[in-house]
């Protein structure tokens, strides 16, 4: 017979379970957080990028230049221990968050200036012919235009950031990764817990495609 | 009675709503349009006539200062538009300045342009708030209004892909008219339709034309530009070769370039009317 005690699968992960729901927390934030930031930087810069004028548009794709050409995990030490060098230390999580925002700015910013620049002329040229003044026909008919266009796209990007949210764990912070990599450790449960991260990460990813698919049908009537 | 104050009712009344003088536009080195000069009065329907390329699109677009141009100035209501100052002074407006410019000068697409994103009365209604701050329910009411007065009172709720493109082109006019402009621009607007769908929008613009609203009209219907229009303008070669009643400009063209494109026209209709004969009688 199978016992409820220590060294067995399910009563190890019981008692794991505190640890295991602050890692999932701090998984969470730091994905979300960093989906947040580059959703919010990656619209205005690519706003910039595309209707700003030339030094706005320069430094954009230096950004965005710079951003995606290095390896996350470098710009999260970077971010981790540089700033803390030149300014002051920050938390490993807020780093983490801070850093996997702006590589996923720079990705997002992308994917909006590509929305933005195949929106067909004629819808914008209409927007002015009634009157609307430049951040009117942004807010009433570029943005949701271009959000509807660049939805997928932004889905892939988030679930990306979620497997990316991984790298904190360089940085200690208590993620699924690091927390389960604690777990095998100490129990010896290695295929069980990794398994276990698995199904952990495939559901919250599984959360973020459903929410992008249910959106992108909200907006179903946007067909150009 | 005085005779100044006679002459300034005379003046008022003859004040041009639009007058574009002297303009000149280029695309790089390729002249769009030189020296255009033309009036319109309120209440009265310009027809712009010319084959492709001409500049007649490009004349309504900077109208509506969706182009830029060199030099020459358009005059609403005597009121310069689009740009200040003239020679190395000359500046265009800012963004405010141009939208509230545009606010008063109603435009219609060829290819309808209607938001995707919104229904046929919300579409009508955007420009309504936005623009003219209109509450939502005078809003909604006149959009209402206008969509019935199109013939699309049961189309409201619909989308533009759920709507032929006779009623989008009609949804568009009624969009273009609710915000109540001092002239409306109507760029080819039937020239995407299907042949059966040309007479419903040709119908509304009729009827607006019937109801006093001026209008700058591009348009390739012949027989509808001699039917509503009250002067005709024709351009070739980026300028206006001929401005006169429509009696005028199709039954006695002064120019050789107006003969043949009359003459064209007539060609194509002679040919349409002998094609379509026995292609009739084989199908009955």
């Amino acid at each position: 017979m199978i016992q409820f005690s220590q060294g067995n699968f399910l009563f190890e992960l019981w008692m794991s379970r505190a640890a295991l729901l602050d890692a999932l927390s701090v998984t969470c934030s730091v994905a979300l957080g960093g989906i947040a930031i580059g959703l919010v930087v990656g619209l205005f810069a690519a706003l910039a990028a595309v209707f700003g004028p030339a030094w706005l548009r320069w430094s954009v794709g230096i950004f965005v230049y710079a951003a995606r050409g290095v390896p996350a995990l470098v710009t999260i030490f970077f971010v981790y221990y540089g700033v803390g060098v030149i300014w002051r230390a920050l938390p490993a999580q807020s780093a983490g968050t801070l850093a996997l925002g702006l590589y996923a700015a720079a990705q997002m910013t992308e994917i909006f200036r590509g929305a933005l620049q195949s929106l067909p002329r004629g819808q914008i040229e209409a927007a002015k012919a009634i009157g609307l003044t430049f951040w009117l026909r942004i807010v009433d008919v570029v943005a949701p235009l271009s959000v509807r266009r660049a939805l997928p796209s932004l889905v892939n990007t988030a679930v990306d950031l979620v497997k990316a949210s991984t790298l904190v764990s360089a940085l200690g912070a208590g993620d699924l990764l690091l927390t389960g990599q604690q777990i095998a450790a100490r129990t010896f449960l290695i295929p069980e817990v990794y398994l276990t991260l698995w199904i952990f990460y495939l559901s919250i990813n599984t959360t973020l495609t459903v929410l992008g698919r249910w959106l992108e049908d909200r907006f179903r009537n946007v067909i150009y | 009675m005085s005779y100044i104050e006679g002459s300034c009712k005379v003046s008022e009344a003859h004040q041009p709503i639009l007058t574009v003088k002297h303009l000149t536009k280029s695309f790089g080195p390729k002249a769009v349009l030189r020296d255009v000069s033309l009036e319109l009065n309120a209440g009265e329907v310009l027809a712009v006539i010319g084959s492709s390329g001409s500049g007649k699109s490009t004349l309504l677009r900077c109208v509506n200062a969706l182009e830029e141009y060199e030099t020459g100035e358009i005059r609403l209501r005597g009121e310069r538009l689009s740009y200040r100052g003239d020679g190395s002074k000359r500046r265009r407006l800012g963004d405010r300045q141009l939208a509230a410019e545009r606010a008063r000068i109603g435009m219609v697409f060829q290819s309808y342009n209607l938001f995707p994103h919104l229904t046929a009365q919300e579409n009508v209604m955007l420009g309504l708030r936005r623009v003219r701050g209109m509450s939502r329910s005078r809003a909604v009411e006149v959009a209402r209004q206008w969509l019935d007065r199109v013939g699309l009172g049961d189309r409201r709720t619909h989308y533009a892909h759920q709507l032929s493109g006779g009623q989008q082109q009609r949804v568009a006019i009624a969009r273009a008219v609710a915000l109540e402009p001092e002239l409306i621009l109507l760029d080819e607007v039937t020239s995407a339709l299907d042949p059966e769908l040309v007479g419903e929008v040709l119908g509304v613009i009729r009827d607006l034309a019937r109801n006093g609203m001026t209008m700058m009209v591009v348009s390739h219907e012949m027989s509808f530009v001699r039917d509503v229009a009250d002067r005709v303008a024709f351009m070739h070669g980026s300028r206006v070769l001929e401005v006169g009643s429509p009696a005028k400009i199709f039954d006695r063209p002064a120019t050789a370039q107006l003969k043949t494109f009359v003459g064209r026209f007539r060609g194509i209709s002679a040919k349409l009317s002998n094609e379509d004969a026995p292609a009739m009688d084989g199908a009955a």
